[in-house]
């Protein structure tokens, strides 16, 4: 198994405090890497947020995309902190994005957020859950489970943009708008598009020689 | 001044419970962890998938 070192690290005088076998103590490394790494990436992205003066409209597009990510899964990168550098970006752009957005006509805006829950449905149906070798879904139950999931996510998500779309406060239009565009990239880490950009991103800055030993 | 010179006289004892306090509650560190490694086989916000270990996979 491959983690980072201090994962490992912990995970290991942790299983010889309590006598556990190597199995348990891969499974004490995930969940040190999930829970440092998920934590990571929420304090810079909200950091960033702050920064940009969109720290609420970061916050719900992050949360969006918990959930949604949860069942649906999506591309992935290679490495955890160009994961993370990414990460910090996208979603403080997103929430810039839909602060600026929420000033167009609600024509506009009724119109991204139905572009955004169809294709968001049509990636649903079409792709998820995307997997990967490191967290293969092995049973075809729990892959539909997952998928139905994903659709009662996005159906729920599209329910709350519909009763925000008629709550008239400044603050719903930018709410809706960063549901709609955490969906897209959602809906667009699902797609073989989605995939090549993280391939892409993988490849950035590595010569041949280091990408055939990696 | 009287921090540092307090400092030194009980760091090795003020370590020696921190260690003894951690090692007292690994075992809660341990189950919280297991629960957390449960509930996440997928990732959840970020675009980096840690390996899941065997037993994990469903």
């Amino acid at each position: 198994m491959s983690y980072l070192s201090f994962s490992r690290k912990l995970s290991s005088s942790l299983a010889s405090a309590h006598h556990l076998d190597e199995e348990q103590q891969a499974v004490l490394a995930y969940a040190i890497e999930v829970i440092t790494l998920n934590s990571v990436n929420t304090l810079l992205t909200l950091t960033l947020g702050w920064i940009l003066d969109v720290f609420w409209p970061t916050a719900i597009c992050l949360g969006a995309m918990t959930v949604l990510k949860y069942h649906g899964g999506g591309g992935h990168s290679e490495s955890p902190w160009r994961c993370t550098l990414v990460t910090m970006l996208v979603f403080p752009l997103l929430a810039l994005a839909a602060a600026r957005a929420s000033n167009w006509p609600l024509f506009y805006r009724d119109l991204i957020s139905l572009i955004a829950v169809t294709a968001g449905s049509v990636s649903i149906i079409k792709y998820a859950p995307v997997d990967n070798d490191k967290a293969p879904i092995v049973s075809p139950e729990r892959r539909m489970k997952l998928k139905k999931r994903s659709l009662i996510t996005i159906i729920l998500l599209a329910t709350v943009m519909a009763v925000l779309r008629f709550i008239t406060l400044d603050e719903t239009g930018v709410i809706n708008l960063c549901l709609s565009f955490s969906i897209f990239w959602f809906s667009f880490n699902l797609t073989p598009s989605g995939h090549r950009l993280w391939r892409f991103l993988d490849g950035l800055g590595q010569t041949e020689e280091r990408r055939c030993s990696s | 001044m009287a921090f540092s010179r307090w400092f030194r006289t009980n760091r090795r004892k003020e370590v020696f419970e921190l260690k003894n306090l951690i090692f007292r509650f690994s075992g809660l560190i341990v189950a919280f962890l297991v629960v957390v490694a449960q509930i996440s086989p997928l990732c959840l916000l970020g675009h980096y998938q840690p390996e899941v270990p065997a037993s994990l996979r469903k």
